[in-house]
């Protein structure tokens, strides 16, 4: 059996039809080259698709040297930001394929930071895998004392999308966050002994996070009537580490993460430190939740919200003065706010140890400061 | 963000700490508004250091994305109220001194080695530029 948890290998087993055309300026033969189709894998990055796509386009390209990026609809791509979060945070309705106009020339400086193709998103990657690092451990001793045979194999099974090596080498690090305790409640037991080797000891419980918020300004009935983000100023990109507070009995699930990252999306008596409720028959049997003295009209709202649609559950967690959260998506997912968050966590995160988020926000009329 | 809390429009101080022989800037201390990106930091030292090649590292051990926010920088890497960043120009680096070469730029270091050594007159000319 291959390593990892069925959601883990689904993750890094998930890939982005890509439908990849040239643009226009560009092509210099007649008939214009087809557009390139090609498999983007989620937890890869657009610039290791070049060497598949180049051979492609090259007999039709101006002279010139090659400096390769990638556009959707306008929005230079930026190349660091991992494919299947790229797909989450700018395609509402999912488009497959997904069309991407690729440039050889012009590269946009002002607007994305330089990128020489694999060695760049390689430093990028150990970089950011570095400052996972020190959130949760508070150094990154543990990236920086990798052998360099390590950390070149790291990279080759993160590219090749071999999750069986990756989580051999990545268990070395000691970046776990979630206990043990909880996580074999979470786990069928043929699969705990697995988590058991790839997931270190309960640690710091700071959560490496990336968030990126989409503001929406237009007043729309549906999301996906939202005209496209033409710039990167639209999206606003957060880091900020949660801390999984974890109580007797009490479970810190996704609402309460995204709670403690966007307070001001929500009601002010949900405040940061509380605990939410599993009340859930299913969830309350697969995480031996147990129903405390919670805030009663919380426990009630969640329930009828459950019912509803993602948004319809999400405006009722946020006050109706100040904006509202349209849409949370993580490697794909709309998850249920119920989730435990060390079950997203360890599932969703992407292999350099940071948890993507995607947030789409509804900016009211008028803004309320108190 | 519009309804961010007034904590991202805060000041962060950033505290310049010179590694090995790299040249000391007359201003090691200087603030920045929390909303600004890393990336503002970074032209910011380009430009006192007359460099277009430049590695800024975080409590010296990581060179964060250049969108990140000072702010969630200094939440996250601060303490004592300020944000400690080492700048590395890469001359520096082609000497070995330091542990902690990222893996790109091993690489790039061993390829160009002939471009390095045409760049330490200019990285000369820059501490002196700074002395005066």
């Amino acid at each position: 059996m291959d390593g990892g948890t069925q959601a883990q290998r689904y993750v890094w087993e998930g890939a982005i039809p890509l439908q990849i055309h040239l643009h226009e300026s560009e092509v210099t033969t007649l008939p214009p080259p087809p557009p390139a189709l090609i498999l983007g894998p989620r937890i890869g990055y657009l610039p290791l698709l070049i060497p598949l796509i180049k051979p492609h386009f090259c007999s039709t390209l101006p002279p010139g040297v090659d400096t390769v990026w990638f556009d959707y609809k306008g929005l230079p791509l930026k190349w660091y930001i991992p494919t299947g979060v790229l797909y989450d945070l700018l395609c509402l309705e999912p488009e497959r394929p997904w069309n991407l106009t690729v440039r050889f020339r012009g590269y946009p400086g002002h607007l994305l930071s330089p990128c020489e193709g694999e060695d760049s998103v390689k430093w990028s990657f150990i970089n950011s895998l570095k400052e996972a690092d020190y959130v949760i451990n508070g150094n990154c001793k543990n990236v920086m004392n990798m052998s360099q045979s390590d950390q070149v194999d790291l990279w080759r099974y993160v590219v090749n999308g071999n999750i069986e090596g990756y989580l051999r080498i990545s268990s070395k690090l000691k970046l776990g966050i979630i206990g043990e305790e909880h996580k074999i409640k979470l786990t069928q037991p043929r699969q705990s002994k697995v988590e058991t080797d790839i997931v270190g000891p309960s640690q710091s419980g700071r959560v490496p996070v990336r968030l990126y918020v989409w503001n929406i300004k237009e007043d729309l009935d549906e999301l996906e009537d939202a005209s496209p983000v033409d710039s990167w100023d639209q999206i606003s990109y957060i880091n900020r580490p949660v801390v999984i507070h974890e109580e007797e009995g009490m479970v810190f699930t996704l609402h309460d993460a995204i709670e403690t990252l966007l307070p001001d999306f929500f009601t002010d008596e949900l405040t940061d430190e509380k605990m939410t409720v599993i009340d859930s028959g299913d969830e309350q049997r697969a995480t031996e939740a147990t129903v405390s003295d919670c805030n009663e009209e919380n426990a009630c709202s969640r329930k009828n919200g459950e019912a509803g649609t993602t948004s319809g559950k999400l405006n009722q967690f946020c006050s109706p003065k100040k904006a509202e959260i349209k849409l949370i998506r993580i490697q794909g997912i709309e998850p249920k706010l119920e989730i435990p968050f060390s079950w997203v966590v360890n599932n969703l995160m992407n292999p350099e140890h940071f948890l993507h988020i995607c947030v789409v926000v509804k900016l009211a009329p008028v803004q309320v400061h108190t | 963000m519009a309804s961010e809390s007034p904590s991202s429009e805060r000041k962060v101080v950033i505290h310049l700490r010179a590694t090995g022989d790299a040249p000391i800037l007359k201003q090691a201390k200087f603030k920045i508004a929390g909303t600004d990106k890393f990336v503002k930091v970074i032209d910011f030292l380009r430009r006192q250091l007359n460099r277009d090649t430049l590695f800024v590292y975080v409590n010296s051990a990581f060179s964060p994305n250049p969108d990140e926010l000072v702010i969630d920088l200094y939440d996250n890497f601060g303490f004592d109220g300020k944000l400690v960043l080492y700048c590395w120009l890469a001359n520096k680096i082609t000497k070995g001194v330091h542990f902690s070469l990222p893996l790109g730029m091993c690489k790039t270091t061993m390829m160009s080695k002939d471009l390095l050594k045409a760049m330490l007159p200019l990285w000369k000319y820059t501490i002196v530029a700074l002395q005066a």
